[in-house]
């Protein structure tokens, strides 16, 4: 019996570990893997210099601009749309309609990101390109859009759990002093659950910044520096699905673990800050 | 430490994290009495009683100073080394909660499962063993149908004395009882205080209660902790 | 500027909501429209008998049953790969770890989760690579790759819901079975798992739709749009979300675009069961288990 639960804990403990490890495994292989590359030009031109294969260039600079445009686009869409929900849900909304609009954003995050993607690019892509950016209609400007939808349910779960978590007794003291829905939400719910709020807006950035299916079917996937929302733009994700098909001692397939290595140190600060952000205490009133 | 002394402390202190919940605390519990300790709530009264099982071993951050002893057949067991198995210790010192706490299963399988962590194996042996504690706690007659319900569709003081039982079943030596009625009514309580009498025949009670007239009732011999030290009254 | 904000706050959020209710009715009755027509017998089956291809005695070529075939064969795989240890390492987080190496160790499993899907594709991809230099073996993209690679995608979701059901059990009834004399081991899988079996049935369940609906990683480590029942782990496979890619672009006639929809419907019917079926086990099936 002792030598069999010794063996458990042990097995329990090297799951944990093995699992860390691997985590910090993929980072070296991705490093080794990417090496050809560095010594090729080294770190700063790499990040900065154009994608040009033709003329030896293999920046992913393009790719960055692109990854971070849509991203930040994408959010900056969702948020306000994304906290409107969720002050439906916990504020304003009918009693009945509120658990219903909840069931309803946990059921979004069951949908298949390619599905999303099937949808737009065959309602949402040809209605851009009649009336609003025109050209083929792929362009950052579609793709944020439905990207926006895709990281909606994320945010607003995150936003509703940090709003609901006020304590009861503050709200119904403003509700006492005869305060409305939406002061009792200004004045006293916001300022507290702020934290919370900055926690669900940077998931919701690390998820735009991560989807691949979105961005690879509505962005156009073009090499040049955007410089527009209705320019097609490539993102880091979209180019290494891309150039998989490519020669694997090309240096253009080399190129597609300085993406893997970038979007894994963008994710890794991105965790650290949101773990400050957890630290943050809500400030007083 | 005399014979009949079943529990020695000298000069113990309990530290939670920086905070010191107990000072010094020197007292000796009698075989085969009721001991009761009494004092306003969070002065500790709990956390001396974690000393004895050593459920202070499962709480992050505490950590004890000076000596606590148990003697347990016959043998004396340190209970402030943190590194000594505590399973053994626990099935001979029972302990029950404030709020009782059946297990989510049936009424059967809560007080015979402290037997299956023992490794028994045997089914006529358990089913025996289970009526008897039943029977000691007075509930068989109520329970003998129900055995397979739910055992938390049981009534507060039903519950209660299941948790009793549960805990006589291992037949221990010493049982601690956390405010075991304040969850209670006035005529359950009655029930518990009557059978907690009767199990003095052959256990060593500790009991935490902040009613004094309960105190008065059952005691043997009462001691009273405030700020940290616990005097005898 | 405050009392003008409380004045439309309301409104505005009667218009979010409405929104985002039109957006997913619009999503799903687009669908419907598009691939309704195409469910029939031919659907899974195309022109081969159905008892045949489900027996895997002639493959389908006009057919999603290789699809489907596909993708469920890779999330079992992946699953089966990873709940064991994603469970184990959970229980370690909850029960074992403490102090600066349980804060190391959340903060990496938290990174992996963050950790791009096509980034974890593209691991497995690096480290078929590397097998493939070092040992020469043929061990290319393949079913069993993509296994590996999903299992990895979905191991910190199951760390973390294992660990948070565990430390979510109430203190008295984490308590109650230590006083009785149980040992650490006798506790966790006496009390502590099968009181919180439903929140882990739920944690997997999320973990498999997870697996299903994923393109990033599969499209880097072998799937492929043609490849019919593979016959063996280290082969190429076909998969429904890829399949749905696939047709978005490379479609040749209104026909396959019509299936396109078809599998995307297919898809999004098994995603929307597993979580349902998630759902559910949350509330039920403690209920159902543990007071026989």
């Amino acid at each position: 019996m002792p030598i069999l639960s010794r063996t458990l804990e042990r097995l329990f403990f090297l799951a944990a570990i093995g699992s860390a490890l691997l985590t910090a495994a993929i980072f070296l292989l991705l490093c080794q893997l990417g090496k050809p590359l560095f010594q090729h030009g080294g770190l700063g031109t790499l990040l900065c210099s154009p994608w040009n294969p033709g003329h030896g260039q293999y920046g992913i600079y393009p790719m960055i601009v692109g990854s971070l445009s849509i991203a930040f686009l994408s959010v900056l869409i969702s948020f306000p749309f994304s906290l409107g929900c969720a002050f439906f849900i916990t504020h304003f909304g009918p009693l009945a309609l509120r658990r219903k609009l909840l069931n309803l954003v946990r059921f979004m995050t069951s949908i298949p990101t390619v599905v999303y993607g099937f949808v737009a690019l065959f309602l949402l892509v040809p209605f851009m390109r009649e009336y609003l950016t025109g050209g083929s209609g792929l362009n950052i400007l579609t793709a944020s859009l439905m990207l926006a939808v895709l990281i909606a349910p994320t945010m607003i779960i995150f936003f509703v759990d940090s709003l609901q978590r006020v304590p009861l007794s503050y709200r119904q003291a403003v509700d006492a002093l005869g305060g409305s829905p939406a002061q009792q939400l200004l004045y006293v719910v916001l300022p507290m659950a702020w934290p919370g709020i900055l926690n669900g807006l940077l998931l919701g950035l690390g998820r735009a910044m991560g989807d691949t299916l979105i961005s690879l079917m509505l962005a156009g996937n073009a090499v040049a520096v955007p410089t527009a929302m209705t320019q097609a733009a490539r993102t880091l994700t979209a180019h290494i699905a891309l150039v998989m098909a490519a020669d694997f001692a090309s240096m253009e397939f080399q190129s597609i673990f300085a993406c893997g290595i970038f979007l894994y140190l963008f994710t890794a600060l991105l965790i650290v800050a949101l773990r400050l952000v957890g630290r943050l205490s809500p400030r007083g009133l | 430490m005399q014979p009949t002394t079943k529990i020695h402390t000298n000069g113990l202190s309990f530290y939670y994290g920086k905070m010191q919940v107990l000072q010094d605390v020197s007292v000796e519990l009698q075989d085969r009495r009721i001991t009761a300790i009494t004092g306003p709530s969070g002065s500790g009264k709990s956390s001396f009683l974690s000393v004895l099982n050593r459920m202070w071993t499962e709480i992050p951050g505490v950590h004890l100073q000076g000596e606590a002893h148990i003697r347990l057949g016959g043998q004396l067991h340190d209970l402030c080394d943190k590194r000594q198995p505590a399973q053994h210790l626990r099935r001979k010192v029972g302990m029950v909660f404030q709020t009782p706490n059946p297990l989510p299963m049936s009424i059967y399988r809560n007080v015979a499962f402290p037997l299956k962590l023992s490794g028994c194996s045997d089914r006529q042996q358990i089913a025996a063993q289970v009526e008897s504690a039943l029977r000691r706690t007075l509930l068989w007659d109520e329970v003998k149908d129900l055995l397979k319900k739910d055992a938390r569709q049981l009534s507060g003081g039903q519950q209660q004395r299941l948790c009793i039982a549960r805990s006589l079943v291992l037949e221990p030596e010493v049982l601690l009882l956390d405010e075991p009625t304040s969850a209670l009514d006035v005529a359950a309580s009655a029930g518990i205080e009557d059978l907690l009498l009767a199990l003095k025949q052959d256990c060593t009670l500790v009991l935490v209660s902040h009613y004094l007239d309960q105190v008065k009732r059952l005691a043997d011999k009462v001691y009273r902790v405030d700020n940290g030290r616990m005097v005898q009254l | 500027m405050g009392r003008l904000l409380a004045r439309l706050l309301p409104g505005f959020s009667w218009c979010c909501a409405l929104a985002l209710t039109a957006a997913v009715a619009t999503l799903v009755w687009f669908l419907l429209r598009g691939g309704l027509p195409a469910f029939n017998a031919d659907l899974l089956f195309g022109g081969t008998r159905a008892i045949d291809a489900l027996l895997l005695r002639r493959q389908v070529f006009d057919g999603l049953f290789p699809a489907l075939f596909g993708t469920v064969a890779m999330v079992l795989l992946a699953v089966s790969l990873a709940v064991p240890v994603g469970v184990a390492a959970g229980i370690y987080m909850a029960e074992y770890a403490g102090g600066w190496s349980k804060h190391l160790l959340s903060l990496v499993f938290d990174v992996l989760a963050g950790i791009p899907s096509i980034v974890i594709g593209l691991s497995g991809f690096a480290l078929a690579i590397v097998l493939h230099r070092s040992f020469d073996g043929r061990l290319g993209p393949c079913l069993l790759l993509s296994a590996l690679a999903l299992a990895f995608l979905v191991l910190p979701y199951l760390v973390r819901s294992t660990q948070t059901a565990l430390e979510g059990v109430d203190p008295l009834l984490r308590h109650t079975a230590l006083t009785l004399g149980a040992s650490k081991l006798q506790n966790i899988f006496l009390v502590l798992l099968p009181n919180r079996l439903a929140d882990l049935t739920g944690g997997i369940i999320l973990a498999v739709g997870r697996c299903a609906e994923d393109t990033a990683v599969i499209m880097l480590t072998g799937v492929v749009a043609s490849a019919g029942v593979p016959d063996s782990m280290l082969r190429q496979y076909e998969a429904l979300p890829f399949y749905v890619y696939y047709m978005s672009s490379q479609y040749t006639g209104p026909e396959e675009l019509q299936k396109g929809y078809a599998a995307a419907i297919l898809l999004m019917i098994i995603c929307s069961l597993l979580f349902v079926l998630a759902f559910m086990a949350q509330r039920r099936l403690k209920s159902w288990l543990l007071y026989r």
